[in-house]
């Protein structure tokens, strides 16, 4: 080990996808120093050619930044003064041990200086080579030297090495000198303390299955090549049609598994992400168009994820078909496309106008030349091998060396997160805690820069209303002087032209304003030093930008205003770029909308007043509820990261549920887990354990939480006081459903119930340590989904498909000759578990597929001495018969349900969703975060799942609160909500309309209250109040009204 | 709930009525009770009484007339906690928009007894108030020729239920209790000691069964032909913008017309048992603008509409109310320029409600649809 003063605070991440863009803000926040790494120009990923996702069917990747409020993560990862971005690059060597790495980044030559390239677009112009690049349908034209397309980050031109004739025209007209064609790769070294490979997946290739004719010119097409049809920035503009001749295609099939669970034609393992993407899909195509035909042909849907399975019935409520089937060929037929295939013992022939291959994930092609590099072993399948189930998952072969997304197996958005937020963690604690923890304030938070944030309580400082004076009476000496400037962005505007808006803004003369100028991308820095020349030139003094989302540009610029010159809440955008550039194919049209726009933009900012951000102190510390083995982890790690920790169990000892389990499907010891667990608790002097105790009442108090700790029934009790809650309260074993009670389950130990029948999990307390069950035993039936997936439960438990096949292999493994049936709808186990299901098969196991809505049903005994063995009444799908099978055993898979104590989640401002389960913030990229700030969640408080995936949850929630506590403060945000107390009538709507939980009603004055740490500046409480009680710093009436004024008046 | 009968005496059922009343007050039920008195002939107003005997004396309970909807009175006696107990005889109308109040924290349903009672119309005020209270050859207002709703809401506030419908004067009031009756009032009513009203009250449920199928035929017939006349009457304006997009829903432009008249005195809203906002916007400073500002309005279009803003008003109370609107009538009973705002809002709160499927003033359960999110509510069904 390195001394804790030598530790390197710096990490590298290779990959710039979802998961390595999550995993460095976190640590940039956390304040450790990231070089993130591409291979590609650009960070984003595959993500960034996902149309949208579901089930929200919009962007939200903005949502994974733990920055509030947040922009695009893309442009966040390019301008974090803690985050140097290398793209273009890969990493060619790693030498030294945890802690100390030497690494070598290789750089390719860069011909465009991205530094001096400010877009201008000439060099394009004078380029002679006309190079044809492969799209997805076909393909399109550009220059040698040619800007990637939307949002590309970092933007700029960029040169096709391959293509480039040398004839130096480029070089030769650009007005900035950027270009050198002679340029040479680079190599940089760095030291890190930890490594994060998150270098993503690649689609397999869909020709790997010849008998689909992949063809995307004759409508045989990806489900990622879909993905863009639809979208609003693809080839078609957002409308359904197939690629043959551009109709709208009547009928639709999605081909499950192509490449995927197939161990001849393709890989063995379940690609985790294509039955949702698939369905996601076949949702898009149903909603641009009702009336097509849209059937999926699958093996086993595979919902495996939080709401997913909900999300999959609302597919078929808007009438996709699903067909159990696994396609054999897809042939060409005068003009239509037929799909035929096995399904319930009879050849099914069908004809589509458009067929989608659901191809599945393969580990990238560089990813064994990198795992050699990092020296980290991979797997059977190429991916990179991470530690056994049960264990810190993340951590590879090779100490300091973290992976997360699709480098360890097939991952969908919401678990490549949490791996991050893991990975995350793991390098916080190789990299050691920040030196001088107890300095306050820290400066972490960029408005500090700016006197824009105001301390309350600090020593040093104005106090927040001079300030807020001040900066008002130096706003107010002068009129306003507004000046408007057109970004001339580093990403195509589409049709608008910057320099003809800029020209048009200025021939209209509107009112106050002093200057119209054109500047270079405002992401750049040559760009924010030629406005912040211009606002001192011009003595402006409220800034209008004509440029892209006000989440991007207007972020960029406030979060440095001493460098522009211009304080926070000075600066209005219009966003011409998404808005008109983007949308409207006719450049005139756009110009002229963009004028409008600009207008407004005008119109507010004559009203614009500076505003502030707040500030205060948050306690230190956490407290975790539920010491089972989620909680423990989530307590192991944030002290390992340095956070005193109080864990609350409300049972005398730890482990919670997971204490009834065995074995994980991999065979790892449930029990060793936990004592490995349990060590690490007992032993970190950081953390205080409670067990047999609750949480009596928690709620907020300055800035951080006071909970009050009970120990029994009347016991004592403990007063804390800490910034962040993890809640990881776990869940149940749902109870044995009505249709079976009657046989009178045995559904806990010592619990006597009909003989032969119990549950799940009682089967697997007598299956370990040693095999407990008859020696004669004849044959044991499973019942699937006994309570899941139906009306009362409409989710998918998610663990018993695994739980079931991990005792059936058991059951086959020490009594050979006993008959095993599953009796199932889908067996659903993820990813590279895939293998344990084949491994049953295999060890003849029989699998019975029963329809939706036709529960197998225990018919009677069939007599005996001892009552016989029960009948199990069965209709089997694929055989299109009803079976009769007797069971000496017969296990019910119950499933799990949540437990969230709705008292605690009202005292924490928190919702639950209808099943026991906390909501978080956000289900697909803040799978462990909650909108009210410090409280998190983890495990199977959260979702139903894994053991495993309970482990990583919880390292992701730590890594959430470990960079919330150590900012050390919690903010407001500038666009504070606030309320007007004489206009209150007090009627609530506001409260229950916040999602933040900020808003209560005074009882005594009967009017509305704000807690501006909890408001986020959504506007929720301002729409939909009638009495314009409600407002928000910057969104004021008179300025709303001026800027609809100027638009409609 | 058990029906039981107040028995007309030989004044008749409304002296019966106020006997009834005034003993609430007297054993002490209740600590109050909002009740219409006669003030003078033809003039019906409502008091807070205190007094049992004042009661006995003049109160006119079953006055057909609404001069201001008792909701709102209530709601101002009630409104913070804790106060007295507040008796309240009230419309089905009343009753919903007192409903609606409670749900926006405007009264505290603790501090009331609801005292329901059935209602087959009223008439305009001023009308009865000209023919001296009699109401020979007068007709219901438009608000009551449509109402659904004569009877009051089972789910309704805690309190009793006065029957009438199917029943003449000398059959008496049929009277319930509602189960959720707070107990020392409850018991009260068991000490009065009256008969049992079970012939009288499934002659009433009959009657007010049918009077109900006969309204919603009448209101369904009112809307359509509400529809069509806005959208045809007054002939169609082709430059009217069809906002709405939907077949058959006028457009702005015929909104516009059907308001030109406005003299933006904001009566309606006065009115309103359910605008409940302390000041109102159009009250503020937000509507001042300077001269020039009102010139350059004028300049862009030729000519501004004066006064200003009432389109925007009224537009901004239909967005604010429209789901919470119990259709009461209250808004165009006291338009000095007679305008349709029942009508105009009947049209839209059908929609709105229907969207929500909400019915205002149904039940305290029934959530706000303002203040509840599903993630699919909007989409066309």
């Amino acid at each position: 080990m390195v001394p804790e003063a030598h530790l390197n605070r710096s990490v590298l991440v290779v990959g710039g996808g979802v998961a390595g863009m999550h995993a460095s803000l976190i640590l940039a926040a956390a304040g450790v120093q990231v070089y993130l790494v591409d291979s590609s120009p650009t960070v984003g990923g595959l993500w960034s050619l996902l149309d949208r996702t579901f089930p929200t069917h919009s962007c939200g990747v903005c949502h994974m930044s733990p920055a509030n409020p947040a922009y695009c993560p893309v442009i966040e990862v390019e301008r974090h003064p803690r985050i140097t971005l290398m793209v273009n690059s890969s990493v060619t060597a790693v030498s030294g041990d945890i802690g100390e790495f030497r690494v070598r980044v290789a750089t390719r030559p860069e011909f465009v200086k991205r530094d001096l390239c400010d877009g201008c677009g000439e060099c394009e112009k004078a380029c002679p080579v006309d190079v044809s690049v492969p799209t997805y349908l076909g393909s399109s034209q550009r220059k040698a030297i040619w800007r990637p397309g939307h949002r590309a980050v970092p933007g700029g031109f960029a040169l096709d090495d391959a293509a480039c004739t040398r004839c130096g025209e480029c070089a030769r007209v650009c007005p900035r000198g950027s270009i050198d064609l002679d340029a040479e790769g680079t190599s940089t070294d760095i030291e890190v303390g930890a490594v994060i490979a998150s270098p993503g997946v690649t689609m397999c290739d869909p020709r790997a299955r010849p008998e689909y004719s992949y063809d995307p010119s004759k409508n045989v097409i990806t489900g990622l090549e879909l993905e863009r049809i639809v979208s609003a920035s693809g080839p078609t503009g957002g409308r359904l049609a197939r690629p043959s001749d551009g109709k709208a295609p009547g009928s639709i099939a999605f081909v499950q598994c192509v490449g995927s669970r197939n161990r001849s034609s393709g890989n063995q393992y379940c690609s985790s992400v294509c039955c949702m993407y698939a369905i996601k899909e076949a949702i898009i195509a149903k909603t641009l168009a009702p009336d097509t035909r849209v059937k999926v042909f699958y093996m086993d849907v595979r919902a495996l994820g939080k709401g997913y399975e909900e999300y999959y019935a609302r597919a078929r409520s808007l009438g996709v078909k699903f067909e159990n089937c696994r396609v054999s060929a897809v042939e060409r037929r005068s003009g239509a496309l037929q799909v035929s295939g096995e399904a319930g013992g009879r050849v099914l022939r069908e004809e589509f106008d458009l067929v989608v291959l659901s191809n599945g994930l393969v580990p990238g092609r560089d990813l064994g030349a990198l795992a050699g590099v990092l020296g980290v072993e991979t797997d059977e399948f190429g991916f990179i091998r991470p530690l056994p189930q049960g264990r810190s998952r993340v951590k590879t072969s090779r100490p300091g060396i973290y992976v997360c997304g699709g480098a360890a197996g097939p991952q969908d958005i919401p678990t490549a997160i949490m791996w991050a937020g893991a990975c995350a963690l793991q390098a916080l604690r190789a990299v050691g805690p920040e030196p001088d923890g107890d300095e306050w304030p820290v400066q972490a938070h960029p408005a500090a820069d700016a006197q824009a944030l105001v301390r309350e309580g600090a020593s040093e400082g104005p106090s927040g209303a001079e300030t807020q004076a001040e900066a008002e009476a130096g706003t107010q000496t002068e009129g306003p002087r507004i000046g408007v400037f057109v970004c001339r962005c580093d990403s195509p505007m589409g049709s608008l032209n910057p320099g003809e808006l800029a020209g048009a803004v200025a021939a209209d003369a509107m009112y106050d304003v002093v200057a119209v100028r054109e500047v270079p991308s405002l992401c750049r820095r040559d760009g924010l030093e030629a406005l912040a020349r211009e606002v001192a030139s011009h003595r402006v003094n409220r800034v209008v930008v004509a440029a892209c989302s006000p989440r991007d540009v207007q972020e960029v610029i406030e979060a440095e205003p001493s460098r522009v010159g211009i304080a926070r809440g000075l600066v209005e955008a219009a966003n011409v770029r998404e808005q008109c550039g983007w949308v409207h194919g006719d450049s005139g049209e756009a110009t002229r909308k963009a004028l409008d726009l600009v207008a407004m933009a005008v119109a507010r900012a004559r009203l614009a007043k500076p505003l502030l951000e707040r500030a205060r102190r948050i306690p230190g510390g956490a407290v975790v509820i539920g010491g089972g083995p989620a909680g423990m982890e989530a307590a192991a790690s944030l002290a390992d990261v340095g956070h005193d920790v109080h864990l609350v169990e409300k049972e005398g000892v730890l482990g919670g549920r997971a204490r009834r389990l065995a074995r994980t499907l991999d065979g790892t010891d449930v029990r060793e887990i936990l004592e490995r667990l349990e060590e690490r608790v007992r032993s970190d002097k950081r953390i205080t354990i409670h067990t047999s105790s609750h949480v009596a009442s928690v709620r907020r108090r300055d800035g951080g939480f006071h909970a009050t700790i009970a120990e029994g029934p009347g016991g004592a009790a403990a007063e804390i006081d800490c910034g962040a809650v993890i809640m990881a309260t776990g869940g149940v074993e749902a109870p044995v459903p009505e249709s079976f009670a009657g046989s009178g389950v045995e559904s806990a130990p010592g619990v006597a119930g009909t003989p032969g029948v119990l549950t799940q999990t009682n089967l697997e307390a007598r299956l370990w340590p040693s095999c407990d069950v008859a020696c004669d035993l004849h044959s044991v039936v499973m019942i699937q989904c006994a309570g899941s997936r139906d009306s009362a439960r409409p989710y998918c438990s998610q663990v018993c498909c695994s739980q079931a096949i991990k005792n059936a292999i058991r059951l086959k493994a020490e009594r050979p000759d006993v008959e095993v049936y599953v009796l199932h709808r889908d067996i659903r186990v993820p990813g590279l578990s895939e293998v344990y299901y084949e491994q049953a098969r295999e060890m003849g196991v029989v699998f019975v597929r029963y329809p939706d809505g036709s529960q197998p049903k225990l018919v009677g005994d069939t007599g005996g001495p001892d009552g016989g063995r029960q009948m199990v009444e069965v209709h089997d799908e694929v055989l299109g018969e009803t079976l009769l099978i007797p069971g000496d055993l017969v296990v019910l898979s119950t499933g799990v349900e949540g437990a969230a104590d709705p008292g605690l989640a009202r005292d924490l401002g928190v919702p639950v969703g209808d099943h026991g389960f906390f909501t978080e913030a956000n289900v697909k990229v803040q799978p462990v975060d909650f909108l009210a700030p410090g409280v998190y969640v983890c495990g199977l408080a959260r979702a139903p799942g894994l053991l495993t995936d309970a482990l990583v949850s919880a390292q992701a929630a730590a890594a959430r609160a470990g960079v919330y506590l150590a900012a050390r403060e919690a903010h407001t945000v500038a666009h504070v909500s606030g309320v007007c107390a004489r206009r209150c009538a007090g009627c609530g709507v506001c409260v229950e309309v916040c999602p933040y939980d900020a808003r209560s009603i005074d009882p005594e004055t009967m009017v509305a209250l704000v807690d501006e740490y909890l408001c986020r500046g959504c506007g929720a409480c301002q729409a939909a109040c009638p009495s314009g009680a409600a407002w928000h710093a910057g969104f004021e009436a008179e300025r709303v009204m001026a800027a609809l004024d100027v638009a409609f008046g | 709930m058990k029906d039981l009968l107040i028995a007309s005496g030989q004044d008749g059922r409304e002296k019966a009525l106020s006997r009834f009343l005034a003993k609430l007050l007297d054993v002490g039920a209740v600590d109050a009770l909002v009740v219409p008195v006669e003030a003078a002939p033809g003039v019906i107003t409502h008091v807070l009484a205190k007094d049992p005997r004042l009661v006995e004396e003049a109160a006119r309970p079953l006055a057909p007339v609404m001069p201001s909807s008792a909701a709102t009175l209530v709601s101002e006696v009630v409104r913070k906690r804790p106060s007295g107990r507040v008796a309240a005889l009230l419309r089905p109308c009343e009753a919903r928009a007192l409903v609606e109040l409670v749900k926006l924290k405007q009264a505290a349903p603790e501090n009331v007894v609801a005292i329901g009672m059935d209602c087959a119309g009223t008439y305009d005020p001023v009308a009865y108030r000209q023919a001296a209270g009699n109401v020979d050859g007068l007709e219901f207002r438009e608000a009551c020729r449509v109402c659904q709703n004569p009877a009051p809401l089972e789910d309704g506030l805690p309190g009793i239920t006065l029957g009438l419908i199917g029943l003449d004067d000398s059959e008496g009031i049929v009277m319930s209790v509602h189960e959720r009756l707070d107990p020392a009032v409850a018991a009260v009513m068991e000490e009065l000691g009256l008969a049992s009203g079970e012939g009288a009250g499934r002659k009433r449920r009959e009657a007010v069964q049918a009077l109900v199928q006969e309204r919603q035929e009448a209101c369904d017939a009112f809307l359509k032909g509400a529809r069509r006349g806005a959208a045809t009457a007054e002939g169609p304006d082709p430059a009217a913008p069809g906002v709405s997009g939907v077949p058959g829903v006028p457009g702005i432009g015929a909104f516009a017309r059907e308001l030109a008249a406005c003299t933006g005195c904001h009566n309606c809203r006065v009115a309103c048992p359910v605008c409940y906002c302390r000041e109102c916007v159009f009250d503020t400073d937000t509507f001042e603008h300077e001269t020039g500002q009102f010139l350059r309005w004028a300049g862009r279009k030729g000519a501004l509409k004066m006064p200003s803003e009432t389109m925007l008003y009224h537009l901004t109370r239909m967005n604010h109310m429209s789901l919470s609107c119990v259709g009461c009538g209250q808004c165009e009973q006291a338009c000095p320029a007679h305008l349709p705002i029942f009508r105009l809002f009947a049209m839209a709160s059908r929609r709105t409600q229907e969207l929500f499927g909400y019915v205002p003033g149904r039940s305290l359960d029934d959530e706000l649809p303002f203040t509840t999110f599903r993630e699919q509510e909007l989409e066309p069904r």
